[in-house]
């Protein structure tokens, strides 16, 4: 179930604030289990998951999802557990910016800028292979459950309709219900796994047992960034590239250059910590720009008939961008005498005004 | 399974009659009263004329001059035909009239599919009511709507078969001789036949011959054999799936997308708790039509079909102690005439008729069909050729300008991706629009001020075009340097 679902997974394990929070989600989900079979001693536990849930990532309200359907369906002892979902409640507002967060976290749901733009809020689609197991699993358990006839708790239905619902509306919701569709997964198979699968004695050798499962979980440190590329020819690059790590580095040698740069949107948040002297056109902070700064952006990544009026309207004296994602913006800049190329890598290309233009601040 | 056999008393009180006519008028109404989509419409008369005036299918394409005299397969043209022949008979009323009868119609059998797994009435009514509103966004015209009413048929044969009645079953292949003509979907006979030959409970002896008879008549068209791989191929085009909307994956936005998304779940919940146990074909029906349909928005009114049929058994319990306890509208004449009344009564909500009464009617075609300046186009043939318009426009173009060669039609197979790549790129105006526009040779614009802002800006602001008519909704303008 875990390698079947973990597959699934693999599109979430970007390195972002969210990757926090899954340890979180899964102790927070193991707690409520073993709630449900009369082991409370843990849930107390809950209320500081919330408090560092909250400081950590928006997602902390699904904690909340956990936690009230359990309220409502669960098995355990609820009185217990509406103290605890109290006192977790609380612990959410215990973050620099108090209970405003909740708002914040429910205003960003709600972006116009976020739902229109962002490509991880827009809905699932059964395409690749990772969605193709995705969507296979939301088939298959149906047929599984409609033959097997298994047992499984109405609490844990519940929580595959509404982490299910959640997934089904927003790709970034899936990583939640994985763990769920495990778990229903796992209870609808378990009788046909204890038959043929399980209670067969494999690996009796307890000492190799121990040496291999260590040696497995040491083996993926020597794949870290820095180590691998010490004994692995080919080791992928540290950084993806979408990463302009030597444009940056020249532009940041060159400081004279006018701003205000615009840059493809992938760059834009690297540049954001790489060059901090310099502003950017955005960020991927989508709740913090309009719609229709998004929409501009994407006329001028595509060189649309209005691009460059647009860099004027914004001041732009510098462009920077991808040599795969924008060809016809610097097909645009090339073919343009209002711009001149100043760099080129095999990533990027720089492109200055040739005559810069000043914002009335500057004059 | 203890269960009351609900068709004898409902056609004895016609309750179920009258429930089932609210329900078709409804749909019925729904069909009637959007407007004409020309996305898949207008080329379709295009082709029929053309059939009509050679008596020959076409060996090539002769709509546009993207593609023009590239090969092509015409194997809609029995739509095609029947399309041109209502628009003549009866212009869009007849045809708003007959697309509403094959939707209809194929609800109809729906509801005698559910009627044969012993549903009741009122669940009957509501069941039918939820699937077509599932699937409604697939009811526009085009061919597809003349094959619903034939994997209706399909259907319910079918489960009469699994009923141990399958003496009907011989009607099969002559739906597949009509279904073969009419719409490529054809195919989709096979995958029911098949499944149920390898997990139905019915005489298998007999579906294999008729399977093997409906194999055979699927060969009787122009085409012969070469049907299958041509199928097949627009299947597997990926120029296709890429360019063309109801060729990519469904997403859950939308009421009718969030029935169809919560069907899945909810079925999932149903089946752990209902006792009902169901035949393996609908299972294996549901995969195979439920992977069809996450896979491609335009399999979604199929799977909605059996998601219905497969809810409503598993559901069959609890429908009969909720909804259908008690017999309801026992005044068997009242039934009967008001049912009667309520169909005849949507007659006049078709186009050509609603405007004489309702002052708000809605409007015949959709705005982006762009009829008055295709007219007057048509009355200034001094204009130079070629004329790009948008995909939509083009496609109202090929019908009614059919002496200009248009920039392209809905048949995406007949292009070569560059021409799409191309038309995407002039859509948003991107960097180059003006060379796009010189290698095709294209001197004259039409352009939808909504659709073609970009291009209409660049164009106006270029200096190398010049505005020769304008109204409302579109703009024609005219190269410089002609």
């Amino acid at each position: 179930m875990i390698v079947l679902t973990g597959l699934v997974g693999v599109n979430y394990w970007a390195t972002r604030p969210q990757l926090l929070t899954y340890p979180l989600f899964g102790l927070a989900l193991l707690i409520l289990l073993r709630w449900q079979k009369r082991d409370e001693r843990w849930i107390w536990l809950l209320p500081v998951l919330a408090l560092l849930w909250a400081n950590l990532h928006g997602s902390f309200i699904i904690l909340f999802f956990l936690l009230g359907p359990a309220l409502l369906f669960g098995g355990g002892n609820r009185k217990k557990l509406l103290i605890v979902t109290l006192l977790s409640l609380a612990a959410t507002c215990i973050n620099r910016y108090g209970i405003e967060l909740w708002k914040s976290m429910l205003s960003m749901v709600n972006s116009q800028s976020i739902r229109a733009f962002s490509v991880e809020w827009e809905p699932p689609t059964n395409e690749g292979w990772q969605a193709n197991i995705f969507f296979a699993l939301l088939l298959l358990i149906p047929v599984l459950t409609a033959l097997l006839k298994p047992r499984v708790k109405l609490l844990y239905w519940i929580w595959f309709l509404g982490f299910g619902w959640m997934a089904l509306s927003t790709s970034r919701y899936g990583v939640w219900f994985l763990p769920v569709e495990a778990l229903v997964l796992g209870l609808i198979l378990a009788p046909f796994f204890a038959e043929h699968l399980e209670g067969k004695n494999r690996f009796q050798n307890r000492a190799f047992n121990r040496l291999l499962g260590i040696l497995l979980l040491l083996f993926p440190i020597a794949l870290l960034p820095g180590i691998r590329s010490t004994w692995w020819e080919q080791a992928p690059p540290v950084y993806s590239d979408t990463t302009p790590t030597d444009a940056t580095a020249w532009l940041e040698q060159n400081p004279q250059l006018p701003d205000n740069l615009w840059s493809d949107f992938a760059y834009s948040t690297y540049l954001a910590w790489a060059l901090p002297e310099r502003k950017l056109f955005m960020t991927n902070r989508f709740e913090d720009f309009p719609p229709e700064q998004f929409a501009d952006n994407k006329h001028i990544a595509n060189a649309d008939g209005d691009w460059q009026a647009l860099l004027d309207q914004y001041n732009i004296n510098l462009l920077m961008p991808s040599i795969e994602k924008q060809p016809d913006l610097i097909d645009a800049a090339e073919a343009s005498p209002a711009w001149r190329e100043i760099y080129r890598d095999e990533q990027a290309v720089l492109f200055a005004r040739t005559n810069p233009i000043h914002s009335e601040m500057d004059k | 399974m203890n269960q009351v056999d609900y068709s004898k008393g409902a056609r004895s009180s016609y309750a179920g009659f009258l429930l089932l006519s609210l329900v078709l008028a409804v749909i019925f109404l729904i069909v009637v009263l959007m407007p004409l989509e020309p996305s898949d419409y207008w080329t379709y008369l295009r082709i029929g004329q053309e059939i009509a005036r050679t008596r020959a299918l076409p060996a090539t394409e002769f709509m546009s001059y993207a593609s023009h005299g590239g090969s092509a397969v015409y194997s809609y043209w029995l739509a095609s035909l029947l399309f041109l022949g209502i628009y003549e008979a009866g212009g869009l009323p007849l045809t708003a009239l007959v697309m509403g009868v094959c939707v209809v119609l194929f609800y109809i059998f729906v509801w005698l599919s559910l009627r044969e797994l012993k549903i009741g009435p009122v669940a009957f009514a509501l069941i039918l009511l939820v699937t077509a509103l599932m699937g409604s966004n697939n009811w526009s015209t085009r061919p597809q709507v003349f094959a619903l009413p034939l994997f209706g048929l399909s259907l319910l044969l079918l489960v009469r078969w699994l009923n141990g009645r399958g003496r009907l079953l011989w009607a099969l292949p002559l739906a597949a001789v009509l279904w073969v003509n009419l719409h490529g979907s054809f195919a989709l006979l096979y995958v029911l036949l098949l499944s149920a030959l390898i997990f139905g409970g019915g005489r298998r002896k007999t579906l294999l011959w008729i399977t093997l008879l409906c194999l055979a008549a699927s060969l009787l068209n122009p085409y012969g054999l070469r049907i299958w791989p041509n199928t097949f191929g627009m299947i597997g085009n990926d120029v296709i799936s890429q360019f063309s909307s109801e060729w990519q994956p469904p997403v859950n936005v939308g009421w009718q997308m969030n029935l169809f998304f919560g069907s899945f779940l909810l079925v999932a919940l149903v089946s752990a708790f209902t006792k009902e146990r169901v035949k393996l074909i609908w299972w294996v029906w549901f995969i195979g039509f439920g992977w069809m349909a996450l896979s491609s928005v335009r399999y979604d009114i199929w799977f909605s079909v059996i998601m219905a049929l497969l809810l409503a058994q598993l559901c069959s319990p609890w429908l009969q102690q909720t909804l259908d306890r008690r017999p309801i509208l026992p005044n068997r004449v009242f039934n009967l005439a008001l049912g009667i009344l309520i169909m005849a009564g949507t007659l006049v909500f078709l186009p050509g008729i609603r405007q004489n009464w309702w002052a708000q009617a809605p409007e015949d075609v959709t705005e982006s069909t762009p009829v008055e300046a295709a007219a007057w186009l048509q009355g200034h043939p001094e204009l130079p050729d070629n004329v790009w318009s948008n995909w939509v426009a083009s496609i109202y173009m090929s019908y009614a300008v059919p002496e200009r060669k248009v920039w392209m039609t809905n048949r995406i197979e007949d292009y070569d991706e560059q021409v799409l790549l191309d038309n995407k790129r002039l859509s948003r105006a991107a960097f180059g629009w003006q060379e796009i526009l010189e290698k095709y040779n294209v001197n004259t614009l039409m352009l939808d001020r909504n659709y073609d802002s970009a291009l209409l800006q660049s164009a106006l602001a270029s200096g190398a075009w010049q505005q020769v008519y304008q109204n409302d909704r579109s703009v024609i303008l005219v190269s410089e340097n002609k």
